[in-house]
């Protein structure tokens, strides 16, 4: 049996349910959204187990021969109930999470991903450290509080961008010295060379790469008007997302690249759980059949 | 220079960082002196960084050690920044800390993973999923999410052993097979201190419940330990 905790509403998660069901795999779907009557009871006697109930399903975790694990912030729920001061500092969300987190990180079965693979994204400057040991250019990165630092490190690259240097998503902005000026005492900030050339993203998925190619004049090609296209990578480029994905621990992976002028491949970073149904660029739903295939084999 | 990164609500922190800086240079750090005081960090020429301590900015080539006291950094540490900001800015601290602890050439006590800025794993069940990969016996523990009761608090009854492990030297030896497992523990986990319990099962025979990764600061035999660790690591 395979589980599959995820949001029902979310593509991504939902391509992957049915590219299971047209494989006639077993399914263990639990809601994330449903986490407030999501149960887990771990228990030790003899062999370490790990119950998983929701509603009225019920799961022996040892069961399950992988899992697809795409979890949310559970605060974001309406009926999310804070921990009161009586109440335990852990609460039960956040139980459900850890115990979930540590049948995933101690089991056989196949997981995409293990928590700890995932938390690679959680210091965007400790993941750099991986990806240019893989062998990817990585663009050059300051961490300050200092405007003149700032403009000394945009003096030197020229062009320059700011974005959350932890796994909080942020808007990536390209900086306007003249704002600097504006601004007060700053905490840290991560800023970064900006790379000009080509967007790529690359899906690694047990093994095996999906990449389109994304034109776009924005900073931010997610924000925005964009085109995507269908890419062959270079095969030495596939090898090494390849092999950043299993130095990284990660089964799949989305890969962010840029190909400068001087074909040189960049590697901005890499998501360890990708929304990938927006790069789905065909009925077919390659990627979500890979990691189906994954699931299954 | 010596760093004790501690909470700023950590008196005990605080007055270790006096103790050791009576023997070598050393200070006390926290989340308001990163965001607040001169800190340039970089990414991949990191011995280039600098940070800035009671007021002096310094190269990161010059820190000899840094005892970590601060295994996660909540967002109640940055009051200096709006509440609605705190969050995120302490998912940005951490995300700092992570690279910070984890570049650092210096021998740090310990080391940041990606899992937790205090060694590989963020909650006491991976520490026990090591032992029991290992080989080391484990309690037998029950956890609920609908009703949680700590399995991990050391029973009343006064028979947990304890067992503190730092640069690969059990601290004050038990003398019981608890000894070596932390050290086996520690070495398997990459940590430089580790501190484990031990509780007696029915039939007397010792078995691992539960680790920390931080130094209890407050004991006189780990303060003691701690500055004998870095005096022996002094260029």
């Amino acid at each position: 049996m395979i589980l599959v905790w995820g949001l029902l509403q979310d593509a991504t998660t939902r391509s992957v349910c049915d590219c299971l069901a047209r494989l006639s795999a077993r399914v263990a779907f639990v809601n994330h959204a449903d986490i407030a009557r999501t149960k887990v009871r771990f228990t030790s006697d003899g062999a370490d187990s790990y119950r998983l109930t929701c509603r009225d399903l019920s799961y022996e975790l040892a069961e399950m021969s992988a899992a697809y694990l795409r979890p949310y912030d559970h605060r974001d729920y309406g009926d999310y109930v804070k921990p009161g001061d009586e109440a335990p500092m852990v609460g039960s969300a956040e139980l459900v999470h850890h115990l979930i987190g540590a049948w995933a990180e101690s089991t056989a079965a196949l997981v995409i991903n293990r928590p700890s693979a995932e938390a690679s994204n959680h210091s965007k400057l400790v993941q750099a450290t991986h990806i240019l040991a893989s062998g990817f250019s990585v663009p050059a990165s300051l961490v300050t509080n200092e405007p003149d630092r700032v403009r000394e490190f945009q003096a030197r690259h020229s062009r320059i961008i700011y974005k959350s240097m932890s796994s909080v998503r942020s808007i990536v902005q390209e900086l306007d010295a003249s704002a600097l000026d504006a601004l007060g005492p700053m905490g840290p900030v991560m800023f970064q060379q900006r790379v000009m050339g080509t967007n790529f993203r690359v899906h690694v998925i047990g093994g095996e790469t999906v990449a389109c190619v994304i034109h776009s004049d924005g900073v931010d090609y997610r924000y925005a008007p964009s085109s995507i296209a269908p890419f062959a990578l270079p095969n030495d480029v596939a090898a090494r997302c390849v092999a950043l994905s299993e130095q990284l621990g990660l089964v799949l992976a989305g890969i962010d690249l840029v190909r400068t002028s001087l074909d040189e491949w960049y590697c901005l970073e890499v998501n360890p759980n990708p929304a990938f149904s927006c790069y789905e660029l065909s009925d077919d739903k390659i990627i979500a059949r890979a990691v189906a295939d994954a699931l299954i084999d | 220079m010596i760093l004790v990164l501690s909470s700023i609500i950590d008196e005990a922190a605080a007055a270790f960082a006096r103790e050791l800086a009576s023997d070598a240079t050393a200070s006390l750090i926290t989340c308001t002196d990163l965001a607040c005081a001169a800190l340039n960090l970089h990414h991949p020429t990191f011995d280039a960084s600098t940070i800035t301590v009671t007021g002096e900015t310094i190269s990161v080539g010059r820190l000899a050690g840094v005892v970590n006291l601060l295994p996660v950094v909540l967002p109640d540490e940055l009051i200096f920044y709006d509440e609605a900001e705190r969050e995120y800015q302490a998912a940005e601290i951490h995300a700092l800390l992570t690279f910070f602890l984890s570049s650092l050439p210096c021998p740090v006590i310990n080391r940041a993973t990606a899992t937790s800025l205090t060694g590989p794993f963020h909650n006491p069940l991976g520490w026990r999923q090591l032992a029991r990969s290992l080989g080391i016996a484990v309690s037998r523990i029950a956890m609920r999410s609908d009703a949680f009761a700590n399995p991990f608090t050391v029973p009343a009854d006064g028979g947990s052993i304890e067992v503190e492990c730092l640069g690969n030297r059990v601290i004050a030896p038990s003398g019981t097979v608890a000894d070596a497992q932390t050290l086996t523990l520690a070495r398997h986990g990459g940590v430089e201190y580790l501190r484990a319990v031990y509780v007696r099962d029915a039939s007397g025979d010792v078995r691992y419940l539960t680790a920390h990764t931080t130094p209890d600061v407050k004991s006189p035999p780990t303060r003691g330990a701690i500055a004998d660790y870095f005096a022996a690591r002094r260029p």
